[in-house]
């Protein structure tokens, strides 16, 4: 499996300069104002197009079957995703730990609130990612995305109409709760997910 | 251990297409040349000998054990090259060693840095950039480069120059001179593997026609030629299939089956294939 | 040692292999003791099957030109050229009876028959 994680780190050194660039300088922007929601989102959309975009490499040419054929096997590719998407996230969270203790000379007070979240959008990021890939192994990543849009649409619909009803259900009840139920959340979708991506995995065909 | 791979009534049904009763023996120290036309169920067979798809009734045994149990260390001895390239077109032939080398402990670097440079593939260039050929002649370095006893080749030289498909073949002989080994190729230019194949086996709609001892199918059969009118004088249950123009008839027939006196030539492997598939029946 | 083999003509491979060796034996261009390439080298490089050269071997060594050692090689047998030729000319007159025997019960003289001798000795040159 190791050797597939180096595969796709490879790829992402050999094309992905344009990509990095465009983070790096959007890193800087987010980070310097301070911005919260441009952090959260930027780790959400490392989050989302890591992984996906590994999947779609390994599916343009068709190195999945090959990789089955070695003595890889199965769950050796699916975890080999998580991990890669996983790491990017945590690469991604420190990235801007990083940034935010460069820049940030305040006290404690000024520090924490910005730290903590940036450990936050890194959960949310595991969440997303987590409910993303099931979909992508199964359907694979044309139709994976469709399906992705379909689920966010879902969820925003299902957030209007609870509105409606009168329940309110915004950001910030989220972004109020303790720290560790975050993590905790994350790192039980995060596992969930893989059991059923396995499942999904085993049944298909090359 | 007499055979490298054994497959016994294998079966697989899709909605247009059926494998039925696919049996094949493959002892080692050989190669099978797996023909038959575009569709008629080689890329199944083989995809089903990998264990990349499921069937639905069948046994196959690599190196003597059950397929799909397979420990890792038997695993890593099988070598497959498809039809196309499976390398990242992003990666260069270095960035493909190190990739290997995590993914077969087997893997022989100095050997694979040895086939690069005699089959003349350059290192620092992306895959993106090679040509079919320098694809093809990648994928069969990889393979031949993590101490691999079965070779399993899916199509590797179709659409492929003489010359190239030449320097396949070479790769091929080196690697059976270990009697340990055994290639199973598939293919639909046969007149690569007429010469050096040790075993035909041929497979036509989903159906195997025949799996046997090449210099056997060469010594059996002959195809006849003579006139619509003499040709009507013949058993024709002994025809395996005929072809007929305006002036002759040329026709698939066992030579010991050859009537006194007609001309019989040697038939080559690709005639017994279309004899059989597209010649006419006679009974 | 020299061998040259012809996809065009009607012979097997194997056959072909098997005269020129025995040719080359019995001319003495290959002396009792000399090593004979293994099978598997021999086919890869005259690109035949394995079977073909294995098959080849193995009639050469029924008819006693050959001689395989386990764990060392094949070897030209040491016997007297004079003895591998008599089993030769044994076998030629046994094909020679069949000959003349099919040529009496079709009514062919003597004459014809050596005439026709003469032509397919001088086609196999």
């Amino acid at each position: 499996m190791k050797g597939l994680l180096i595969k796709d780190f490879l790829i992402l050194k050999n094309q992905g300069k344009l990509l990095a660039l465009a983070l790096l300088v959007y890193s800087i922007i987010a980070f310097s104002s301070g911005n919260a929601d441009m952090v959260t989102t930027m780790l959400f959309v490392v989050s989302v197009i890591m992984p996906v975009t590994a999947i779609a490499y390994d599916e343009k040419s068709r190195w999945e079957r090959y990789a089955l054929a070695t003595a890889l096997n199965r769950r050796d590719l699916v975890l080999s995703k998580y991990l890669f998407g996983g790491l990017c996230i945590v690469c991604g969270m420190l990235l801007g730990i990083l940034f935010t203790l460069a820049a940030e000379k305040g006290s404690a007070a000024v520090l924490l609130p910005r730290l903590r979240m940036l450990v936050v959008a890194a959960c949310v990021g595991v969440v997303v990612q987590s409910v993303n890939l099931p979909i992508v192994f199964h359907f694979g990543v044309e139709k994976g995305r469709i399906a992705m849009f379909l689920v966010i649409a879902g969820t925003a619909a299902l957030q209007f109409y609870l509105g409606q009803v009168g329940i309110q259900v915004s950001g910030s009840l989220f972004s109020n709760m303790p720290l560790v139920l975050y993590v905790v959340i994350a790192a039980v979708s995060f596992g969930l997910s893989i059991v059923v991506s396995n499942l999904i995995y085993s049944k298909k065909e090359f | 251990m007499e055979n490298v791979l054994e497959v016994r009534k294998l079966r697989k049904k899709y909605d247009s297409f059926e494998l039925q009763d696919i049996s094949l023996d493959l002892p080692r120290g050989s190669i099978m040349g797996f023909v038959g036309q575009n569709g008629a169920g080689k890329t199944t067979a083989i995809k089903l000998i990998l264990n990349l798809i499921r069937a639905d009734a069948g046994e196959i045994k690599i190196f003597g054990e059950k397929h799909n149990a397979l420990d890792r260390k038997l695993k890593e001895q099988i070598g497959v090259v498809f039809d196309e390239c499976n390398f990242p077109e992003y990666l260069t032939a270095k960035d493909i060693i190190l990739v290997m080398k995590n993914i077969y402990r087997s893997f022989q670097v100095e050997r694979f840095d040895k086939l690069l440079d005699s089959l003349k593939l350059p290192k620092n260039k992306p895959i993106k950039e090679f040509s079919r050929g320098m694809k093809m002649k990648l994928s069969i370095a990889v393979a031949l480069s993590h101490g691999a006893k079965l070779l399993i080749l899916d199509e590797p030289t179709s659409g492929l120059d003489p010359i190239v498909r030449d320097e396949v073949l070479d790769l091929f002989l080196e690697f059976i001179q270990d009697e340990d080994c055994a290639i199973l190729v598939s293919s639909h230019i046969i007149s690569d593997l007429e010469k050096v194949a040790d075993y035909i086996t041929f497979i036509h709609e989903g159906k195997i026609i025949f799996s046997e001892n090449k210099d056997r199918l060469l010594e059996e059969y002959g195809v006849l030629k003579c006139s619509h009118h003499d040709f009507e004088q013949i058993d024709k249950t002994k025809v395996l299939g005929y072809r007929e123009n305006q002036f002759s008839v040329a026709a698939l027939i066992r030579k010991k089956d050859v009537p006194k006196g007609f001309l019989v030539e040697q038939a080559s492997i690709e005639e017994i294939m279309l004899f059989m598939t597209r010649g006419e029946r006679a009974s | 040692m020299d061998i040259i083999i012809s996809n065009s003509s009607g012979k097997p491979i194997y056959e072909q292999i098997t005269s020129q060796i025995k040719n080359l034996v019995i001319t003495g261009e290959l002396k009792p003791g000399d090593p004979l390439p293994s099978i598997r080298v021999l086919a890869k490089e005259l690109r035949i099957s394995v079977i073909t050269t294995k098959r080849a071997y193995e009639d050469l060594e029924r008819d006693g030109f050959i001689v395989s050692v386990p764990g060392k090689g094949t070897f030209v047998a040491d016997q007297s050229i004079e003895m591998l030729r008599e089993r030769q000319l044994k076998i030629v007159e046994e094909h020679l009876q069949t000959g003349v025997d099919a040529a009496k019960m079709a009514g062919i003289s003597l004459d014809e028959l050596v005439e026709m001798l003469g032509i397919l000795y001088g086609e196999e040159e």
